[in-house]
């Protein structure tokens, strides 16, 4: 059986008056259904712009997509539609995801109205199916966004995402702009969907605690290329790649007695406009050598669990 | 005598919109030793950010306004300053680290100027000698001194973010208020941005209070911790209470809501509901609404802090140290 | 017990809904006391206006010999101009002319602005280029001129005179939608409705325009005074409304040489365009209000 999502060789480059930033470059992996990859990096790595190309909000410069085996990447008109309407997307702003203007029940009512498939009163019952779904009170309902609480925003996102039932939803940091109290609020209410509805989630997001408890497997990416693949658990055992170590080991711990190990990392992120060919973390890695100019492929280190870079076996 | 630096007794602020009220502050009091560092954690709107404008006096009023409470440097009440006196205080003694490391800077002004700008108002120093001390603090924060005639669109984000620590620390204030300094950053960027105020601190004898969401970051840098919920201080005490030994629902609470690295368990445990609406707090305990421990009495009458174990207090009536371990230790492993 | 309660909430819920945008949006700017008084000050001056031959004392052509440049009387309230004709009658008859014209070019112009500024603010790319630099060249023309021109081209009639008004409002608002779009355009709720499948047209005047139009708003309300007022120059220059049709720019543009022996002329008319436009202004800020939900109370 087909996986649910197959991307291949996946390109977006943007002109810029620099010359071309590679946004997503040369990326491939699977979605099965029901399942949830987490993408983490950090800002400025493409994760978001990859979730975009994905679901066709931008147009691919390079590659394919597959949606259950069919080839999605250039589709238009009724078929685009089509294919939208089984792939939504969460915000990471409950802010500036929801129209000012608009009161909330129309936007959930939004979609399905859009889709022209139901009835009048099918969609009123629906909104209000959706509404309770998500946890929203019925007095809350007629409200415009700025009257609610961030987390209640993010619900009414979450309830629009999933209004035509879709089988796979982008998430793009949706938690990230919530207190913590109300984050796990939501991350449950995530995870409960997805095992009611059986839709598969794609995680964008920064912040690897959160990756690790929500996802089935793990990409990391860098400057737009994903440089270690891996199950969930096993990305946080056994990290394999230099960048996902440094990652790993900034993350400040909430343990007082554990004494942090950092792999300090030289430097910033480099530009993502006309990067050098060969690895993309070279400049900053502590094990660079002459060879990381180089192309790196991704290689199966251990079952399912894939690292791009050529030392990885040395370093260990 | 004590080496008390710092000490904030009863601090109230508050905000006026219209004829609405938001109590931001209600009686906030700690203090700091010389050299300490402590950190105001909580969450949106709870009141930390206007705690250290408050210390700092640059509360915008209106609509903020300080109404009662005493904030002590060195044996001095800064709410009693003149305000040609706080200019003298702010940047030379206390020294102040914003979130958003592109609204702290001057856009059109060079790194280099805005640093020698603040050591001029502060030393008697000639362009030349402030200049040479502005390169020395770019040096030492990890800039290249080449770049003091740049601007700050030309520095990334964890760069400016050292330029606003090299501006804060060049007067070698003996206090540095660091509202949320990281949270823009990427985690390996905030490593650095961490690890270099530690060494600095640690060099120059800073006290600081850290104000911050991050259980982690406070964690790895604090010696001491206060947890605010609506303009109150909840739990405040050692790290090592706070995060060993949280005697407050609303403390476990925050663990408890954290994602862990280490255990497989599938559910979050969340604290319930939502923050309380500053303009109408609820009577009596402001986390009553969402604590699964409350009771009757916890919804009347000012609940007063009650002292836990000797430097460790907890603003709740039903926080009996050893009930509360017992508790702590229930809640953990998912029983309640 | 309980059923009732949640269908009464039902019903209430629907009705809420059912209630247009338009209605709703009516309801709330009349809550505002500052809308409430544009609209009574306007509500008077355009009735007495449409009533006028019912209530001027005069027609606004008769002139009365016994009284060239008379002050305010009792007989003439206004006084009267330098034939005689009585100017409150003249006001009353030449707000018919002033008001619709200022009101409809000032709408057109501002319509026709928003649609070419929405397409160029939204669309982006080529097409914002070209349409913007149409609009300067089309700004670098000076109004004057460009009214004149198509007055000329077209020749007199009142709605070719409301059209040469109009042209000078498109660019100023051309410029001021898309500014407001392009900080708008990054927002995620538009990418959210091109997700679930809005047409362009919808994301575009449903989601997008609500959210940048209140500066256009206001820009409106405060250019009808000065449509009013450019009104009078064509007709001064023999394009537009033709004398001795009493229009409010016309008694303006009459009264200029008098203003120093004889400031009533020119104070009365003077007076009501600033009331006019006072109180459009009050309804444009009542409007803007309303129509942010923000700001419901």
């Amino acid at each position: 059986m087909a996986p649910l999502i197959e991307v291949k060789n996946l390109k977006k480059f943007f002109k810029v008056p620099a010359g071309t930033l590679y946004a997503v470059d040369n990326v491939s992996f699977t979605i099965n259904k029901g399942e949830t990859v987490g993408v983490v990096g950090e800002s400025g790595c493409g994760k978001s712009t990859l979730g975009r190309t994905i679901i066709r909000l931008l147009d691919a410069t390079d590659g394919q997509i597959l949606l259950e085996g069919d080839d999605i990447t250039h589709v238009t008109g009724k078929k685009l539609k089509a294919v939208r309407e089984k792939m939504q997307i969460i915000f990471q702003d409950p802010y500036s995801s929801l129209n000012p203007r608009q009161r909330i029940i129309t936007t959930v009512k939004e979609p399905l109205a859009r889709s022209g498939r139901f009835p009048r009163s099918v969609i009123n019952e629906e909104t209000e199916r959706l509404m309770d779904m998500v946890g929203i009170d019925a007095r809350l309902r007629q409200s415009y966004p700025h009257e609610l609480d961030g987390g209640r925003r993010q619900r009414v996102g979450i309830a629009r995402a999933l209004a035509l039932n879709p089988q796979f939803v982008v998430c793009d940091e949706p938690v990230s702009s919530l207190d913590v109290s109300i984050q796990a609020q939501v991350l449950n209410l995530l995870m409960d969907l997805q095992e009611q509805m059986g839709v598969a989630y794609m995680f964008v997001t920064h912040d690897l605690s959160v990756v690790r408890h929500i996802s089935d497997s793990i990409c990391v990416m860098y400057l737009g290329q994903i440089v270690e693949k891996s199950p969930a658990k096993e990305l946080f055992s056994m990290p394999l790649h230099p960048y996902t170590k440094a990652l790993l080991s900034a993350i400040p711990s909430t343990n007082i007695d554990e004494v942090m190990q950092q792999v300090e990392l030289k430097g910033e992120l480099t530009s993502p406009i006309n990067p050098k060919p060969g690895c993309r973390f070279a400049p900053r890695c502590p094990y660079a050598r002459e060879e990381c100019e180089q192309p790196q492929e991704l290689q199966e280190i251990a079952p399912d669990h894939f690292a791009a870079c050529w030392r990885v076996k040395e370093i260990g | 005598m004590d080496n008390t630096f710092l000490s904030v007794k009863d601090l109230e602020v508050i905000y006026t919109s219209g004829k609405k009220i938001v109590r931001a502050v209600n009686g906030v009091s700690f203090s700091l030793q010389r050299g300490e560092t402590l950190a105001l954690v909580g969450e949106t709107g709870a009141g930390k950010t206007s705690i250290a404008k408050a210390i700092m006096r640059i509360l915008p009023n209106p609509p903020g306004k300080i109404v009662g409470g005493v904030v002590e440097l060195e044996g001095e009440n800064l709410l009693e300053k003149s305000e040609a006196e706080m200019l003298e205080i702010r940047g030379e003694r206390i020294a102040m680290i914003f979130q958003d490391p592109m609204t702290a800077l001057n856009p059109l002004m060079t790194v280099g100027d805005q640093i020698v700008e603040g050591l001029r108002l502060h030393n008697d120093l000639t362009f030349a000698e402030a200049k040479k001390r502005a390169e020395e603090m770019l040096e030492q924060v990890g800039i290249p001194a080449v770049r003091f005639v740049e601007y700050p669109f030309e520095f990334s984000g964890g760069m400016r973010q050292r330029v606003v620590i090299a501006m804060a620390l060049a007067c070698n204030p003996d206090l540095l208020l660091a509202d949320e300094p990281t949270t823009a950053l990427d985690v390996t960027i905030q490593a650095q941005v961490l690890n270099l105020i530690k060494s600095l601190r640690q060099k120059y004898g800073t006290s600081m209070i850290l104000i911050s969401h991050d259980l982690g970051v406070v964690a790895q840098t604090c010696d001491s911790v206060a947890i605010v919920y609506a303009g109150q201080i909840m739990e405040y005490g050692t790290k090592r209470h706070v995060f060993k030994n949280p005697c407050h629902p609303y403390t476990r609470g925050l663990f408890n809501s954290l994602p862990s690295m280490n255990s497989d368990s599938d559910r979050l445990k969340p604290i319930e509901g939502t923050l309380p609406d500053p303009t109408n707090l609820p009577d009596g305990c402001p986390f009553h609404p969402r604590c699964p421990r409350a009771t009757q009495e916890c919804k009347i009458g000012v609940i007063e802090p009650v002292k836990v174990e000797p430097g460790h207090i907890c603003r709740c009536i039903h926080a009996g140290a050893e009930k509360s371990v017992e508790d702590s230790k229930r809640i953990h492993s998912g029983e309640v | 017990m309980t059923k009732t309660i949640v269908k009464q909430e039902k019903t209430q819920i629907e009705k809420i809904e059912k209630s247009s945008f338009f209605k709703e949006t009516m309801q709330r700017m009349v809550k505002g006391a500052g809308a409430k008084v544009g609209v009574a000050l306007l509500a008077v001056i355009v009735i007495s206006c449409l009533l006028a031959d019912y209530i001027a004392p005069f027609s606004p052509t008769e002139m009365d010999f016994t009284a060239l440049f008379a002050k305010p009387n009792a007989r003439h309230i206004f006084g009267t101009d330098g034939m005689g004709r009585d100017i409150f009658s003249r006001i009353l008859y030449g707000g018919r002319y002033s008001l619709a014209l200022g009101l409809s070019a000032s709408l057109l112009g501002t319509a026709v602005g928003i649609i070419i500024g929405s397409i160029a603010g939204y669309f982006g790319k080529k097409v914002e280029t070209v349409i913007m630099r149409v609009m300067d060249i089309w700004s670098s023309i000076p109004t004057l001129l460009l009214s004149i021109l198509i007055a000329t081209a077209l020749g007199e009639g009142f709605f070719n005179t409301i059209l040469a008004l109009a042209v000078g409002e498109v660019p100023v608002c051309v410029r001021l939608i898309r500014g407001q779009i392009l900080k708008e355009r990054c927002k995620e709720y538009l990418e959210a409705a091109e997700s679930i499948n809005c047409p362009k047209a919808v994301i575009m005047f449903q989601h997008l325009l609500p959210n940048v139009i209140s500066p256009v708003i206001v820009h409106m309300t405060m250019g009808i005074g000065s449509t009013i007022t450019m009104a009078a120059t064509l007709s001064y220059i023999g394009l537009g409304v033709k004398p001795p049709t009493p229009e409010w720019g016309a008694l303006l543009s009459d009264a200029r040489a008098h203003i120093l022996n004889y400031p009533h002329l020119i104070m009365f008319p003077g007076f009501v365009i600033a009331l006019t436009v006072l109180a459009i202004n009050l309804i444009g800020d009542g409007l803007r209000d309303a129509l942010d939900p923000k700001l419901r109370s």
